[in-house]
């Protein structure tokens, strides 16, 4: 990933799944996972706190606290994020506002840590061929007012691998600051988010083509 | 935020709002219009609680001018 091009590495140890007989995450030893990870390749980690405690045990391995869409309104949350000395990736709600999530976000610097990068990650909508709608106005709406970066997740925000490409190439010319795509060497046997996955020889392939799309507008991979 | 007065609004009311911004500190400034009378707030330095002003006689309704967020928009 890193030779592709990639410059931080997500990985989920806890995992908020819907269903609770899915995969739940390795816990602690995802994130020992994830910090050897860190060791070898000098990729920073970023892994989701599901709660405050949660919280706690992210701090201390891995170099960014996510928080989660279901979790972009759970306050005590928030103000335990607003509180750890790492930046913070605040994901958007399935269906929350501009206003609502930058409330949000606002909580989090209210609490004094300023660190915090946006991401959309795909809305409810009626739209039924597509797990979310990719939100990507929100990218120009939200920096208009903020000037916190924000990132688009192509992944969750499509449900589909054939929609990955196309969705990363228009994030990167709508202006967003950065991706989060999910890649596994052999998505069909993912535990988490297969069909959504795609693989390293894909990830090489699309971060080419965005290296010739950003300086469009002015950006660099 | 701006205090929007009804059209029925009357002298007494209006200065019933002014006195009601002042008693906060902060400074009101009203604007007369054709139809009704408009009354800003400033001074503010954080939101201004709108229930308070929209319960007034007269008051036809508060529109904030500036976002909820503050720190987000640095």
């Amino acid at each position: 990933m890193k030779q592709a091009g990639a410059h931080i590495l997500r990985g989920g140890a806890f995992k908020p799944r819907t269903s609770p007989y899915s995969f739940q995450g390795l816990g602690e030893e995802g994130l020992q996972i994830l910090a050897a990870a860190r060791e070898e390749t000098g990729l920073p980690v970023v892994t989701e706190a599901l709660d405050p405690e949660g919280v706690d045990l992210i701090e201390r391995y891995a170099d960014c606290i996510q928080i989660g869409a279901r979790n972009m309104q759970n306050f005590s949350l928030l103000k335990r994020a607003g509180r750890a000395k790492k930046p913070v990736l605040l994901k958007r709600g399935l269906a929350a506002t501009l206003e609502e999530f930058l409330m949000s976000a606002e909580y989090i610097l209210s609490e004094g840590n300023y660190e915090v990068v946006l991401c959309e990650r795909g809305v409810r909508t009626f739209s039924d061929f597509s797990r979310n709608t990719l939100d990507l106005a929100v990218v120009p709406a939200v920096k208009s007012v903020s000037h916190l970066p924000i990132l688009v997740d192509p992944s969750h925000g499509t449900g589909r691998r054939d929609k990955v490409s196309p969705l990363s190439r228009a994030a990167v010319a709508v202006g967003a600051d950065g991706l989060i795509v999910e890649v596994h060497h052999d998505p069909n046997s993912a535990l988490s988010d297969g069909p959504q996955s795609i693989t390293p020889e894909m990830f090489e392939g699309l971060v080419r083509d965005l290296r010739q799309i950003a300086p469009v507008i002015g950006r660099r991979l | 935020m701006l205090v929007v007065m009804r059209q029925s609004a009357t002298p007494e009311e209006i200065r019933g709002v002014v006195a009601a911004i002042e008693a906060r500190g902060f400074k009101a400034h009203p604007i007369p219009g054709a139809q009704r009378t408009a009354i800003g707030i400033t001074g503010n330095r954080g939101a201004v609680d709108a229930p308070v002003f929209e319960s007034l006689p007269g008051v036809l309704e508060v529109i904030p001018v500036t976002h909820a967020y503050k720190l987000v928009g640095g």
